[in-house]
């Protein structure tokens, strides 16, 4: 098995926090306050020429500081981005652009451009996620203030209405993710847990809270079980390590989880980010550059199945996640502090 | 003292702050603005939370030192001292108290009036004890009349909320009607008719309400808030025996008239005093409200020209009261909103918004349970079943007239200091202690009436109001009772509103000691 | 504790810290540029040297400035590391001493005296691992020791030191800020703070912080 480097695209001269991939159109979160949009839906095949093109670059002046975190909403082209400004920017491709046949691609990259369609404001500092629903209901944003927010929005993505803070968190809330097929939300902390809201009756509610890391936990994943009575969850930490989490009772609004075990610990440092993939395989990158992919075996136990040492050369991965491209085939993208998104194919 | 404060208790809408995220820029304490003041050595808190609003961040280091100067060890030392001055004690309750105090030693609301009343005189020595609602009452007027005026529609009687805006959304303030709050009127009320020098402890629901005892414009009205929490632990288990055990019998209206009887101050309203009005456990402001232009259109009750329709919003801490022509068209709309996360949402009423799309976006939302206490009210209501097939239009903040704004969610009854289980029945598990609570603020406290007021027209400029114009008509009851309007909201009961720049005057009335960080390390 | 080490520190003076002869190249590491650039570089700091240097302050904004003559926005599509011009030597092996040397000099936030003259810098408490392989992951810990045990400043002399390295070291360098054991009431969580990327990061965007941070770099040589 073998983890090749597909496509190294330098698209900032400063750190790149965090990316987000839908339909081959890819958002990415800078120091430089610059999100980008390239299209990279060709890349795979590595034979069309104008891959990796830069279709639009949204003006840097609607955040004040960098800004920390991308995501698309699913089944649209509009994207969140969340920044150290506290402020959260909603974009939307431009209604004229160059999507004549509208079926999501691009047609005309030249006339590619994204609106600003609101900002929102309510958190107390600096935003440091930003995570659609799995029907882009429900956008969730955490940030230092410790709280995560619950908005919902209009089909136009417009208008936004808090209906949750959720403030249990007793630290710095750094990442928020949801289940890929119910409302379920996960959100990791500096605090060094990971906490499991669900929606009870009138308002959201923390249905468990995950203990066991031993410094911030950076990010987590769900696994993409259809079998939606199996509910896991994979997190990466500042203790370096990346654990597994099972859902074991969800009888009443409390869950019972348990920590079902911790990847064999390959990383030296901090684990920024970690990804799960559609066909099961864990990957996680961090301080130490390194991208690693686990599998299961049919023993139930982790193994690693791959590395790639010095991903981004000697600088720190900030995240990592599984993407899909035009071909269908499943790809890795990375990205840094050295500016670059790399795309890795894992075969 | 802070193990009053635990964090189990206040996990609904708080957080524990450990050191604040903002000692710099909100409060200038020793250096100029803007400078890092550098601290000496820190004074120790007992308590680091508060169950405010303001505490999703921005309770700043100072407030926490002002909320310690305020509990129930502060309040037997200073009462103590007073005593020997010459000081009489008048202890006001808010009704949210009194139920919760009453759910708590197991017993009905009157029972417990008459027990605590003699309780405060037997061991503290009270010469007056009060409820609030005359204080309630004048506020209210006060905040209807204001309100008609079109420019100032939001109620700024909850402390937790009205900090918020001067902290974290200045843009509102010049919507926030600026009127006293209830427990503040209340101290008008006792000290302004009286000779005597008076100590006033008030009980309040949560602790908000010592600051809003400590600012500026009211300094002096409330000289200590303590809430049921703390309360309760004043009171020593023989005390628990001797006044508030729990018998069979209940208690009768004379029985409790006539414990009202001794401890009401001749100048006040002994009829009013521990009743309370219509409308939500937190004053019921909106309610009055719509009430209020409901009776503007038609004296008469029973006219049905006009209906007050009951809608809900987008979750339980959201009602809307709409009056209602005969055609179906509505002429007013007056707002409940509870809770951050609805308030989160009153940005919209000063942002460059497009106006709110009928069609929203479609989804399946887990159904609520079936009662709904919170907004039953009893007399005139034109409830909205769920049944009904008529589409209303949504609630939206950007068009109603009042807002009535409380930070907690449910509104004050489930107020941080409350106490939300009985001694004697443990928690259940179903029910919601905060809708039981409710419940039993409605149908367990006497009603009144809020008197209507004729069409007063407040002074237009409100800073100039001239004291003591007198009208030649002297029998003119309508003229003099305008004065007394003028002379109140222009000068006592009006609320002051601060804007950050002006925060750091707000505390320096305490001079013994200097406001530091009580910080262990800056945190970024 | 009884008797805490750094309570009263013996002032230093600059003379007595742990130096190297050579000077020249003390603070003027940094990846971009090559030696001609470093070289103009050196004479403009020389030439205003003063401590309330604009130039000093902002280091940063003067890379940049250099950096415009160098290279072009970048383009988006290539498939080779943009490589932009560094040192010639592939090896600079860097010691404790010019970490040292980079961070004795900038200013308490308090007191007017720096912190190697406080002492809460120490030459002992710094570790190096590096072999001058700049395709190589290197590491650099650093322990401090506040004055006092309560010190609400420990974050700031903490950030102020991270930001005086991630400027002035290759980006192959790891820098880990800890609290010499025993030396803080809350050392866990200072030690934390001082070495969470995210939040160094976001502190650094903070102008008043940042202002803050200017003051205690300008003494920097």
């Amino acid at each position: 098995m073998s983890l090749n480097l597909v496509k190294a695209l330098k698209l900032h001269n400063e750190k790149i926090w965090d990316i987000d991939c839908y339909k081959g159109l890819l958002a990415t979160a800078s120091t430089d306050r610059r999100i980008k949009i390239v299209n990279i839906g060709d890349i795979g095949d590595g034979l069309v020429s104008d891959d990796g093109r830069l279709l639009d670059e949204l003006d840097d002046s609607s955040h004040k500081k960098t800004v920390r975190s991308v995501a698309w909403r699913p089944h649209s082209t509009i994207l969140a981005a969340g920044s150290f400004d506290s402020t959260v920017s909603i974009w939307a491709k431009d209604e004229n652009d160059g999507d004549a046949d509208g079926d999501g691609g691009v047609d005309d990259p030249s006339s590619f451009s994204m609106e600003l369609l609101a900002v929102i404001e309510g958190h107390e500092n600096e935003v440091k996620s930003v995570a659609w629903s799995k029907d882009g209901y429900f956008l969730a944003t955490c940030s230092r203030d410790k709280s995560v927010w619950i908005w919902e929005s209009d089909e136009m993505g417009e208008e936004y209405e808090c209906i949750s803070v959720l403030q249990e968190h007793s630290q710095d809330v750094k990442h928020v993710v949801w289940h890929p097929f119910k409302d379920i939300l996960a959100s990791s902390s500096y605090d060094d847990t990971i906490r499991i809201w669900k929606e009870y009756d009138d308002d959201w509610e923390a249905a468990a809270v995950l203990k066991g890391h031993e410094g911030t936990v950076w990010g987590s994943d769900f696994e993409k079980n259809v079998n939606t009575d199996i509910v896991r969850l994979c997190s990466g930490s500042d203790d370096t390590t990346v654990k597994i989490w099972r859902c074991v009772s969800n009888e009443s609004i409390e869950e019972d989880w348990i920590c079902e075990a911790t990847l064999p610990n390959v990383h030296g440092k901090p684990v920024y980010s970690v990804s799960w993939s559609e066909d099961g395989l864990i990957a996680s990158a961090g301080s130490d550059g390194m991208l690693v992919i686990y599998k299961e075996n049919k023993d139930n136990v982790w193994e690693v199945v791959a590395k790639h040492e010095h991903s981004h050369s000697i600088y720190e991965i900030n995240v990592v996640k599984w993407i899909k491209l035009n071909n269908g085939k499943s790809y890795l993208a990375t990205a840094g502090d050295d500016g670059y998104v790399n795309i890795w194919a894992y075969n | 003292m802070s193990a009053l404060l635990r964090e189990e208790d206040l996990n609904d809408f708080i957080t524990p702050e450990v050191a604040c995220i903002k000692p710099v820029s909100s409060k200038p304490s020793n250096g100029v603005d803007g400078e890092l003041s550098v601290g000496k050595e820190p004074e120790k808190v007992e308590i680091s939370l508060a169950d405010c609003l303001a505490c999703v961040g921005c309770i700043t280091s100072s407030e926490e030192i002002l909320l310690s100067r305020q509990n129930q060890d502060v309040f037997v030392k200073e009462w103590n001292e007073k005593k020997t001055e010459g000081y009489i004690l008048s202890v006001s309750i808010a009704p949210q108290c009194r139920v919760s105090l009453s759910q708590y030693f197991g017993m009905g609301v009157l029972k417990f009036d008459q027990m605590f009343i003699r309780y405060l005189q037997e061991v503290w020595g009270a010469r007056y004890v009060v409820g609030i609602q005359e204080g309630r009452e004048e506020s209210i007027k006060l905040m209807n009349e204001v309100a008609d005026k079109g420019e100032r529609k939001i109620c700024s009687a909850c402390p937790g909320f009205l900090m918020y805006c001067e902290k974290k959304q200045q843009d509102l303030l010049p919507l926030l009607i600026d009127v006293k709050s209830p427990m503040e009127i209340t101290g008008h009320l006792l000290k302004d008719g009286n000779k005597e020098k008076m100590y006033h402890l008030s009980i309040m629901p949560c602790f908000d309400k010592k600051l809003e005892s400590m600012r500026p414009e009211s300094i002096g009205l409330v000289d200590c808030v303590i809430t049921p929490k703390e309360l309760v632990n004043l009171i020593t288990p023989e005390q628990v025996d001797k006044y508030f055990a729990t018998t069979k019998e209940t208690i009768g209206m004379l029985e409790w008239e006539d414990a009202i009887q001794r401890v009401t101050p001749k100048w006040m309203n002994i009829d009013t005093s521990f009743k309370t009005n219509e409308g939500s456990s937190s004053g019921g402001f909106a309610w009055q409200y719509i009430l209020h232009r409901r009776f503007q259109m038609s004296d008469n009750d029973n006219d049905n020209a006009y209906k007050i329709e009951t809608v809900r919003g987008r979750n339980l801490d959201v009602t809307e009261f709409r009056l209602i022509d005969e055609e179906g068209k509505i002429l007013v709309r007056s707002t409940q909103v509870f809770g951050f996360r609805n308030i989160q949402n009153l940005r919209r009423l000063v942002k460059d918004v497009k106006p709110r799309k009928l069609k929203r976006f479609i989804r399946k939302r887990p159904t609520a349970n079936g009662n709904d206490n919170s907004i039953s009210l009893s007399s005139s209501i034109n409830n909205q079943d769920n049944n009904n097939t008529k589409v209303e239009e949504p609630v939206d903040f950007c068009k109603s007239d009042f807002l009535e704004v409380m930070a907690c969610p449910r509104g004050c009854i489930a107020g941080g200091g409350n106490l939300k289980n009985g001694i004697k029945n443990g928690p259940d598990q179903d029910s919601d202690p905060n809708q039981d609570l409710n419940t039993v603020y409605m149908t367990s406290i006497p009603m009144t009436s809020i008197e209507p007021r004729h069409n007063l027209t407040l002074p237009s400029s409100q800073e100039n109001v001239i004291v003591g114009v007198i009208s030649h008509d002297l029998d003119d009851s309508n003229t003099i009772i305008k004065l007394q309007e003028e002379q109140k909201y222009g000068n006592k009961y009006k609320r002051k509103l601060y804007n950050p720049s002006s925060i750091s005057e707000t505390h320096n009335g305490d001079s013994k000691n200097t406001i530091e960080q009580p910080v262990q390390f800056t945190t970024w | 504790m009884s008797e805490y080490i750094n309570e009263n520190p013996e002032v230093l003076d600059d003379t007595q810290l742990p130096t190297r002869k050579d000077e020249d190249n003390e603070l003027l590491f940094n990846t971009t540029g090559s030696n001609s650039y470093l070289d103009r570089k050196k004479m403009l700091l020389r030439m205003d040297n003063s401590s309330q240097s604009q130039v000093l302050q902002n280091i940063d904004l003067l890379d940049k400035l250099f950096a415009l003559h160098h290279h072009d926005t970048p383009d988006l599509t290539e498939d080779d590391e943009s490589i932009e011009s560094f040192d010639d030597e592939d090896f600079d092996q860097i010691d404790a001493q010019e970490i040292y040397d980079l961070i004795a000099h900038i200013s308490d936030p308090e007191h007017p005296l720096t912190l190697g003259q406080l002492a809460i810098v120490n030459i002992d408490d710094i570790e190096v691992i590096d072999n001058g392989n700049r395709d190589e992951i290197s590491e650099v810990i650093v322990r401090i020791t506040p004055t006092i045990t309560h010190c609400s400043l420990a974050t700031l002399i903490g950030l102020g030191i991270r930001v005086r390295l991630e400027r002035a070291l290759p980006p192959r360098f790891r820098i880990n800020i800890i609290l010499k054991k025993g030396t803080h009431q809350s050392e866990n969580q200072v030690n934390k703070q001082l070495n969470d990327k995210e939040r160094v990061a976001a502190a650094c965007e903070n102008d008043q912080l940042l202002g803050v941070v200017s003051t205690m770099l300008g003494t920097c040589k």
